[in-house]
């Protein structure tokens, strides 16, 4: 009998019949093409999941790629890639940006914090390649790999080597830590041609964004920083997730917000003051102050809390959008995504964007 | 009358905690009026200047003076300055 991978476990005909998704007639049929090795076990046949798996066909890539493009702009979800319980089929990706990388970075912790088994499956590809690069799968490496089994055959070369990644995806599990990552950040931002401010506006946002999700979840972040380009200036993405309570369970443990729904929570959160603190403490200003220099900066965001989301598009300066999305991935904790475009802008009042918060509030 | 250099915590500041972890060095050490000098540091958040610049500010009729400041860390200051109604002179 060939050697039993981690994570790896006998199935019953059953079951692979439900992850190929075919009839039995169908699977008679695998079985013989295939040469499918069995097992014979308390009298019952049964097959490794792995070489299951392995047959598991991805959909017509046609009907793929209008409903798993996982980008900013995106409303896919995460489950599109769930082709079987807690079993991820990546050949289904064809683009990925790091926002969604996130979400599905969560998705998997929260699985294995749960302690389910989690299955990806991956191909020899440039998506897989770059998740690699980016430190996606050394993260879920270090966080649960004795829950969580790949083919690592499939991955080339050392992870961490995408020269587009200014910050490869790093946990963050102290405060402190996240302003050393963001120092080296700004530097490598210099050295690569970005002016200095839009360095100082990065290390701003991703302050504090680091300090709610360490301070209200109670665990951990993870940072992730990539450029691209944006027409003819450079950009930043920048992303930032956590697997804690999510913004609008925090701010609800404030009597004063306690009665919104989870929609009107997470965006009332970016108004000025709101906090899961009492009014007295003076504090809630971070989340407005990324929304000041988004709003400045004529770029877009994208922000998941638990079941709840939002795409903030500020490219047309007279027409700001604020657009309620489905998450990519409904577990709780929050992901943000936020673009920064490297040109001389001014950054907003808080007071021009409670009004903007408002005015979408009303309409909720 | 004090000169801090801001730089000797770092070339970003911001959370919160780390605020406060500053000002309780600085507490009994600061001989008003105390300015702030951003020489070298590239950003600050506006919870770090929460429990810093506002307080210092507090402390000596609700005026600072800074210097050496990056558009980002003058944009900052700006918020807190309208936050707190501080008066901030910018030398």
């Amino acid at each position: 009998m060939k050697k039993m991978r981690d994570g790896d476990r006998f199935i019953t005909i059953n079951e692979a019949i439900k992850l190929l998704n075919v009839s039995r007639p169908t699977f008679n049929k695998i079985r013989k093409q295939e040469s499918l090795s069995e097992y014979p076990l308390g009298g019952r046949i049964r097959f490794l999941k792995s070489d299951i798996l392995r047959l598991a066909q991805p959909v017509d890539h046609q009907k793929v790629v209008s409903s798993v493009r996982l980008e900013v702009l995106s409303d896919t979800s995460i489950f599109d890639l769930e082709i079987s319980p807690n079993v991820f089929d990546f050949r289904l990706i064809k683009f990925i940006d790091i926002y969604a990388t996130l979400s599905l970075l969560c998705t998997i912790l929260t699985l294995a914090k749960e302690n389910k088994r989690v299955e990806l499956i991956l191909a020899d590809n440039h998506i897989c390649q770059n998740l690699h690069a980016l430190g996606f799968f050394y993260e879920i490496e270090q966080a649960c790999k004795d829950f969580v089994s790949w083919d690592r055959s499939l991955l080339r070369g050392g992870a961490f080597g995408d020269q587009s990644t200014l910050l490869p995806m790093k946990i963050v599990k102290y405060k402190g830590d996240e302003r050393r990552l963001i120092e080296k950040l700004i530097s490598l931002l210099i050295t690569q041609g970005f002016s200095p401010d839009v360095g100082g506006y990065i290390a701003w946002i991703m302050g504090e964004l680091s300090d709610n999700a360490l301070t209200h979840s109670d665990e951990y972040c993870y940072l992730v920083a990539k450029r691209y380009a944006y027409g003819e200036s450079n950009c930043i993405i920048i992303g930032i997730a956590d697997i804690g309570v999510g913004i609008h369970n925090s701010l609800k443990t404030n009597n004063k917000f306690k009665k919104l729904n989870d929609t009107k929570a997470l965006l009332t959160a970016f108004k000025t003051r709101a906090s899961s603190w009492d009014d007295s403490y003076n504090r809630g200003k971070g989340l407005t102050d990324v929304l000041n220099i988004a709003m400045g900066n004529n770029s877009f965001l994208r922000v998941d809390s638990g079941e709840c989301g939002y795409f903030m598009d500020f490219r047309k300066k007279d027409a700001f959008e604020i657009l309620s999305r489905k998450p990519m991935t409904n577990v709780h904790g929050t992901r943000f995504g936020l673009v920064l475009i490297d040109q001389k802008f001014k950054v907003f009042e808080r007071e021009a964007t409670d009004k903007i918060i408002d005015a979408k509030l009303e309409e909720l | 009358m004090t000169t801090l250099k801001m730089n000797k915590y770092g070339v970003v500041l911001t959370g919160r905690e780390f605020g406060l972890d500053v000002m309780k060095q600085l507490k009994d050490a600061l001989e008003y009026p105390v300015t702030l000098d951003f020489e070298g540091v590239v950003s600050m958040g506006s919870s770090f200047g929460d429990e810093v610049v506002s307080v210092i500010a507090r402390n000596q009729g609700n005026r600072i003076k800074i210097c050496n400041v990056t558009k980002p860390i003058s944009d900052c200051l700006n918020s807190i300055a309208k936050d707190y109604k501080i008066e901030i002179i910018y030398g």
